[in-house]
């Protein structure tokens, strides 16, 4: 005899800050931003006149445009896989706590208790033409006022101001594979990257799949060191869907236009986590 | 245990407000400046407010021109700033909606307060048609370059003779050939093409370059104005061809770097960079300053219109902080205060009363002899010179940084097309901008 | 045995390197704070950097902006909102881990989808509805859009799901009920992901820069990193006191970082979850 469950009203209670705190912040913005690219809107972002489709065939037919997503799609891939990397490796190296392992993880992580500012503030001062680094290498190249190293530096410096996250929750995920199958995979002969392909990772799927996540929702969205150095950058170079965004609404006032690439950035977002998911389901188990 | 935090916060918030009950009046300005321009407002408001006791003054950062005006903006009637610095290109903006803000003028009339010392290109951009002061002027910058002068020499080159683009071309091509690497630095900042614009007396927007009325149309498909942009990008596109242009997207520290080792030698700027300079150069560097050259040889040179920040009066309804707001201002005019705010800036004094100061008078002959020659230049404008109002400025403003930096960046665009381009994106921002009313 | 020894010692040295060739940058801010602003502009070399060590920069700074209001302002907005991050997020942590329910897949995608929505979109919005709710310069004003976020869901969804079932069950048939295995058991099994998530919450919150701009509107409410702004200089950057003021602002959450995290991982290690 089956007995029927009664649906408990708990779960629903305990959502309903989240639903209430998203709706409320995230959704209805972001609707509202929806509705906003079918009119022109005023400063304050209220709508003013009704244009159909007429923003979003401006934004498309935008040279830029295209542009602004190759970049987008550039700098995401180069911060997303070169934050996954670096951490991976960082973590894979601070995988088994000795002594003194605390001094070097600390200096691993650091940089993420930097804020954007002061992180732009030393990058600029760094990185300028006259600078340490050009100085040490011997060379003077304007990394953030040069076509070519524009994005490849607004990249590293938002990689290196980031690592910590990811690098953090991969040595959680490490530390937590149990030693004594360690052990045995080496006792049976495998070698340490052996041990780590199909020992370490397969264990700490789930933290290697949220970091992913993490890092690929993060990179498309990563703004304030592009903000704070290069803006536009040279030839546009730097000019990502986020900055797009911004400089539209803030810079040039025209809210509906930053509504516009917002919802193509969205867009683009939720495409590349679909295909993180359908690979998540096949790679991870829970133990 | 939600609900305690929830309550917590809410009560938290009651102890926003400030309550004053009998002492004096609060009086809130949004002020931009940072460095040594903001203590010295911060030394301003607090002279202010020890030498009465009506009201206060409180002086709060509030981010750049560009985040104080989106906050300004999104403020409703009630709690904007009694005061609020905006920049001379936005104030434009704050003319198209009257709402925003109260003209000085109410209480100019009311005490009948002498503007008369303000300089007269300061008062082209900021009365309306009738002459009445819509808000006082702060910062009151001069565009044009900074020379070197022991390279121009060694080149042959007279900075007397830099009194347009096209003279400048050629003084580059004697200081390439003299060794210089990058002759001229150009900074992305549409004041580079508006001021010279202005200077040769074209409008480059319809209703009297935006006076008489919000912009419909640019004027950039027509004579004067077209031939005149079209000149301003070939002059741009030949120095890029030539490589005597430099790197284009440096940072101003770099290019400051650039023009004190003498690897250039003229920089496009404002005069409020001289003290970085100076600093950079520990003051020994031979160096003069250059007002807006025009666009072609030989055309005479109507004046230098104005740039910099303004102040406004919020409109909130409330007459006793506009009166309040007003005697600040009022002490912000007075000779000592105007003449210390521009040394410690490096803009120009606003009124010709806080230039005769001794002080600023030693600090000029001191720091820097060619600011007399800028001021002279900022006294003898016409009333009828002023740069375009454009309530759309931020957008336009970005178009042509978009379209200096596109004939730079593609050898193949020609100068034409970038006119007629931009002349077409222009138009387009001030019909979004009108349909956003 | 002394071969692996060796090799010890090596990685640990080698690993040392990384970590401060890794750190450089901040190491370079630190000692380049102390130096005057005039004496930055020029790269200055190693004489002119040790013969010229002041705390002018310092001083400065003390004296031109309220550096302990702006920290007193942060610390208030980091504390509410750890509280109510991991309060809010625990429940949702526990209703999804534990609990079957309809909607629950829903619920879950509307997170996912709520993480990917950039917040130079919902800025403007949020901060008409924080002004209609007179919230504009509050504490609450300055909290309220951080009050949970997705990440802090996953995290500790991730703690909740390693919690055994078997666990549950059990304290059922002793008469226990939901909410009290979850303030009384599961709670406090997860507080080394609660640490952890506290931490990390701290350094976002402390570092929050545009909302803030956009909310307080005078010194009462402004938190650090307005202050770090300022220290640019509108005209002439002078190094020394923005790296000074970097300096100031990390050492809070540089030092929270170093005591919680060592604490944190070892605490998520140590198999507390597991037992």
């Amino acid at each position: 005899m089956r007995k029927k469950r009664k649906q408990k009203p708990l779960p629903y209670l305990l959502l309903l800050p989240m639903v209430i705190l998203f709706g409320l912040f995230t959704f209805y913005p972001f609707i509202r931003s929806i509705y906003l690219t079918f009119f022109i809107t005023d400063p304050l972002g209220n709508p003013s006149s009704f244009v159909g489709f007429s923003n979003f065939e401006r934004v498309f037919t935008d040279e830029g445009f295209v542009k602004s997503l190759v970049s987008t799609i550039k700098f995401a891939a180069m911060v997303g896989i070169g934050t996954f990397s670096v951490a991976i490796v960082l973590a894979l190296l601070c995988m088994h706590p000795r002594r003194g392992s605390k001094i070097y993880q600390t200096m691993y992580a650091l940089p993420i208790a930097v804020a954007s500012v002061p992180v732009s503030a030393l990058a600029s001062y760094i990185l300028s033409k006259y600078g340490i680094l050009n100085q040490l290498l011997g060379i003077d190249i304007g990394w953030f006022s040069t076509e070519q190293t524009a994005l490849i530096a607004c990249a590293a410096v938002t990689i290196w101001s980031s690592v910590g996250t990811s690098f953090i929750f991969l040595l959680v995920g490490f530390r937590n594979v149990p030693e004594d199958l360690l052990e045995c995979s080496r006792l049976d002969g495998a070698g340490p990257i052996r041990r780590v392909l199909n020992v370490v990772l397969p264990l700490a799927s789930p933290q290697v799949f949220f970091v992913i996540f993490l890092n690929i929702v993060n990179s498309f969205k990563a703004f304030a060191i592009i903000k704070l150095l290069t803006q536009k950058g040279p030839n546009d170079s730097t000019n990502i869907l986020v900055y797009a965004i911004y400089s539209n609404a803030f810079l040039r006032g025209r809210f509906e236009t930053a509504c516009v690439y917002s919802l193509v950035l969205c867009a683009l977002i939720f495409l590349v986590t679909r295909v993180q998911l359908l690979c998540e389901k096949r790679m991870v188990y829970y133990q | 245990m939600l609900a305690a935090v929830m309550v917590a916060a809410l009560l938290l918030s009651g102890c926003g407000q400030t309550t004053t009950s009998g002492g004096p009046t609060e009086i809130n300005m949004w002020s931009v400046w940072t460095g040594t321009g903001g203590e010295s407002i911060q030394k301003m408001a607090d002279e202010f407010n020890a030498s009465q006791d009506e009201y206060k003054v409180v002086v709060t950062y509030s981010g750049s021109y560009d985040e104080t005006l989106a906050k300004f903006q999104s403020s409703a009637k009630g709690s904007r700033p009694d005061m609020v610095m905006v920049s001379t290109e936005s104030a434009a903006l704050f003319f198209d909606n009257p709402d925003y803000y109260i003209p000085i003028d109410k209480y100019v009339e009311a005490d009948s307060y002498d503007m008369s010392g303000i300089y007269t290109n300061l008062r082209a951009s900021y009365t309306d048609s009738d002459g009445k002061w819509q808000c006082m002027p702060l910062g009151n910058t001069v565009v044009g370059f900074f020379y070197n002068n022991e390279v121009l020499e060694k080149a042959g080159v007279s900075a007397a003779d830099l009194n347009s683009y096209e003279e400048i071309e050629e003084a580059c091509q004697k200081l390439a050939d003299a060794g210089v690497r990058y002759p001229f630095i150009l900074v992305s900042n549409s004041i580079y093409y508006t001021f010279p614009m202005t200077a040769e007396g074209i409008d480059y927007v319809d209703n009297d370059n935006g006076k008489s009325g919000s912009p419909t149309r640019c004027l950039l498909d027509e004579e004067p104005a077209a031939s005149a942009t079209t000149k301003y990008f070939q002059f741009i596109k030949n120095l890029a061809a030539k490589d005597q242009l430099a790197p284009y997207d440096l940072a101003a520290a770099d290019t400051r770097q650039m023009f004190v080792n003498g690897e250039s030698a003229i920089m496009m700027a404002t005069i409020s960079g001289m003290s970085a300079i100076g600093e950079l150069s520990n003051w020994e560097l031979d160096f003069g300053f250059h007002v807006a050259p025009t666009i072609s040889k030989g055309v005479e040179n109507l004046g230098q219109c104005t740039g910099g920040g303004v102040l406004f009066l919020g409109n909130n309804g409330d007459e006793n902080r506009e009166k309040g707001s007003w005697e600040f201002m009022k002490f912000m005019m007075e000779p000592e205060n105007t003449s210390a705010f521009a040394m410690a800036t490096g803009y120009l004094p606003i009124n010709q009363q806080g230039a005769d100061t001794a002080e600023y008078k030693a600090f000029v002959e001191e720091k820097f002899p060619t600011a007399k020659d800028a001021m002279e230049a900022q006294m003898a404008t016409g009333a009828d010179v002023y740069n375009a109002i454009l309530p759309m400025f931020n957008d336009f403003h970005q178009i042509v940084m978009d379209y200096m930096a596109k004939v730079i960046n593609e050898p193949s665009y020609t100068a034409e097309q970038a006119t007629a381009d931009m002349a077409k994106d222009i138009n387009e921002c001030i019909e979004l901008y009108n349909m956003s009313k | 045995m002394r071969r692996k020894d060796w090799l010890g010692v090596l990685g640990f040295i080698a690993k040392l390197i990384l970590g401060l060739l890794f750190i450089s940058p901040l190491l370079v801010g630190l000692v380049f704070s102390f130096v005057p602003s005039r004496l930055l502009n020029n790269l200055p070399d190693l004489e002119t950097v040790l013969g010229n060590l002041t705390l002018e920069n310092y001083k400065w700074i003390m004296g031109y902006i309220p550096i302990f209001r702006f920290l007193g302002n942060s610390f208030v907005v980091c504390a509410v909102i750890i509280v109510v991050q991991v309060i809010l997020s625990s429940f949702a942590a526990y209703a999804f881990s534990f609990f079957r329910f309809r909607g629950s897949k829903i619920l879950f995608q509307i997170i996912l989808i709520a993480m990917m929505i950039p917040a130079e979109v919902t800025v403007i919005a949020n901060y008409l509805t924080i002004q209609s709710m007179n919230l504009v310069n509050t504490y609450a004003g300055l909290c309220a859009i951080s009050l949970l976020s997705g990440t802090s869901i996953f995290m500790m969804r991730q703690s909740y799901m390693q919690i055994p079932r078997e666990l549950k069950e059990a304290s059922l048939v002793d008469g226990c009920s939901d909410m009290r295995f979850l303030f009384r058991i599961a709670m406090p099994l997860t507080v080394p992901a609660i640490a952890s998530l506290a931490i990390f919450l701290f350094i976002s919150a402390y570092n929050m820069y545009f909302w803030p701009m956009l909310v307080a509107q005078n010194t009462d409410k402004q938190t650090i990193q307005i202050g770090m702004a300022m220290l640019v200089g509108t005209e002439n950057v002078e190094y020394g006191h923005v790296l000074a003021g970097a300096m100031l602002s990390i050492v809070i959450p540089v030092a929270a970082f170093i005591i919680g995290q060592d604490y944190l991982i070892k605490g998520m290690t140590s198999g507390a979850v597991k037992g």
